[in-house]
């Protein structure tokens, strides 16, 4: 599985971000912290993300997030360093670090590769968090799946919609089943997403009483729309 | 000639000058940074001092590489990974030599340049270092050329790091905090480009105070 290495002039931060994430995946993903100088002071250390990613590494690879200017610089040092010691899958990630981690975790959770974790965390830039710019992500494509999918709808039972935690649960369950799936918000007439992606279902912008759609295709299709909508109307176990 | 004991001298006296020049540099980064550059610096050679000091006899590439290693793992900010970029890639071009010729300082400037460059992804004109250390490296260069002593030498590259140094004040930064300001970054003097004129000078310094 991808490891997720957090950078972070704040040793609080990047710890902080680190529980986050780990808290999202229950912990299957391997996750480490670097910030903070030895003395405690803000600031970054290109040997301590050394260390992290070191600590953390395996052949599937580690993707680095950093936050801003030195933790960058620090990342890419670090990643030139294990270079030139034959650990070269490191990859660093443009992606904003709280989004990013999030997305990070769920997408390497489900076994994907570093190239596919790296592309779901640059998903993470263009999310509108706000839930107001959705619309616009997409071109409003008809459902590659139509002709041979099958659908299922339900209506957002959480009251704050469909938010990080239920999304992190709804991709984990999509990602279960051999089956190609799409979701949508019809009430917002956002586009077809792929529900495996965090970021993707936070785009959509649910919000409590909005009505989803899901379509599948492939070999558990069925079995698929029937995991992801009895979650739905579970309320996500928040109720 | 430069041998290992002016490095050190250079390294010492570059210490001393990031101690007077604290104040200085982190007003220049408070006006278009995070204001702890004069701080970072200090703390970075502060740190280099005292990790050199055991190999002080030893060639000059391990002294340079020991400095690298030391303002990469203390100074915090974005100086930290380029200067120390800028010692380690020294090093590994100036391996076991105790005296360094007039080619194997510019290879050290050279190289060094080169990592930042690598590290940082600036270019000239962006308002950082390299604006200091690129025109000063092609002063040192046809000084050289030129057929002048390594003092003159020097004195040419520390004339060219002050223009360099200089003429970040009316560029609009693309690299690195300043450059979040945008057009409001100008009319600035860039906080890197002035630590990489005191390191120049500082080297001159050593070498007239060896001569």
């Amino acid at each position: 599985m991808v490891g997720i290495v957090v950078v972070s002039h704040s040793r609080k931060l990047a710890e902080g971000v680190k529980e986050l994430a780990e808290g999202m995946s229950n912990g299957q993903v391997p996750i480490a912290a670097a910030g903070g100088m030895e003395d405690g002071s803000p600031g970054t250390d290109a040997y301590q993300v050394v260390e992290a990613i070191r600590s953390i590494y395996r052949p599937e690879g580690v993707l680095v997030l950093a936050d801003l200017g030195s933790a960058v610089l620090s990342a890419r040092l670090a990643q030139e360093m294990l270079a030139a010691e034959g650990i070269d899958a490191v990859r660093l990630s443009p992606a904003p670090l709280v989004e990013g981690a999030l997305a990070a975790v769920v997408e390497a959770a489900q076994g994907s590769t570093l190239e596919q974790v790296d592309a779901a965390v640059r998903e993470a830039k263009y999310l509108a968090k706000l839930g107001e710019e959705q619309i616009e992500i997409e071109e409003e494509a008809p459902s590659a799946l139509q002709m041979v999918a099958v659908e299922t709808r339900f209506v957002l039972r959480n009251r704050l919609g469909l938010h990080a935690r239920p999304a992190v649960l709804f991709a984990q369950t999509a990602a279960r089943y051999q089956a190609s799936i799409e979701a949508r918000n019809l009430t917002r007439n956002s586009p077809w997403v792929n529900p495996r992606s965090v970021i993707d279902l936070l785009r959509i912008g649910a919000s409590v009483g909005d009505l989803i759609a899901v379509q599948a295709s492939g070999a558990e299709a069925a079995q698929a729309l029937e995991a992801l909508k009895q979650l739905a109307e579970s309320g996500f176990g928040e109720e | 000639m430069i041998n290992n004991r002016t490095i050190v001298a250079w390294l010492k006296l570059a210490a001393r000058s990031m101690e007077e020049n604290k104040g200085y540099l982190t007003d220049l980064d408070a006006a278009i940074g995070d204001a702890d550059h004069g701080i970072n610096m200090e703390r970075g050679f502060k740190k280099a001092l005292t990790l050199i000091s055991p190999v002080e006899d030893r060639d000059i590439d391990a002294i340079l590489k020991t400095t690298g290693m030391a303002l990469i793992g203390s100074v915090g900010g974005a100086a930290g990974p380029l200067y120390g970029t800028f010692f380690l890639d020294a090093a590994k071009a100036l391996s076991h030599l105790n005296e360094l010729s007039n080619t194997d300082l510019v290879l050290l400037f050279e190289s060094g340049l080169k990592g930042i460059q690598r590290v940082g992804k600036a270019k000239p004109g962006d308002k950082t270092m390299i604006d200091t250390l690129q025109p000063a490296l092609e002063a040192l260069r046809s000084a050289f050329a030129y057929g002048t002593d390594l003092i003159e030498a020097l004195r040419w590259m520390v004339q060219a790091a002050k223009e360099g140094m200089e003429s970040t004040i009316p560029m609009v930064a693309k690299k690195g905090r300043a450059s979040y300001l945008g057009e409001r970054s100008a009319g600035h003097q860039d906080p890197g480009a002035t630590s990489t004129y005191l390191l120049i000078q500082c080297l001159l310094d050593a070498v007239e105070s060896q001569s």
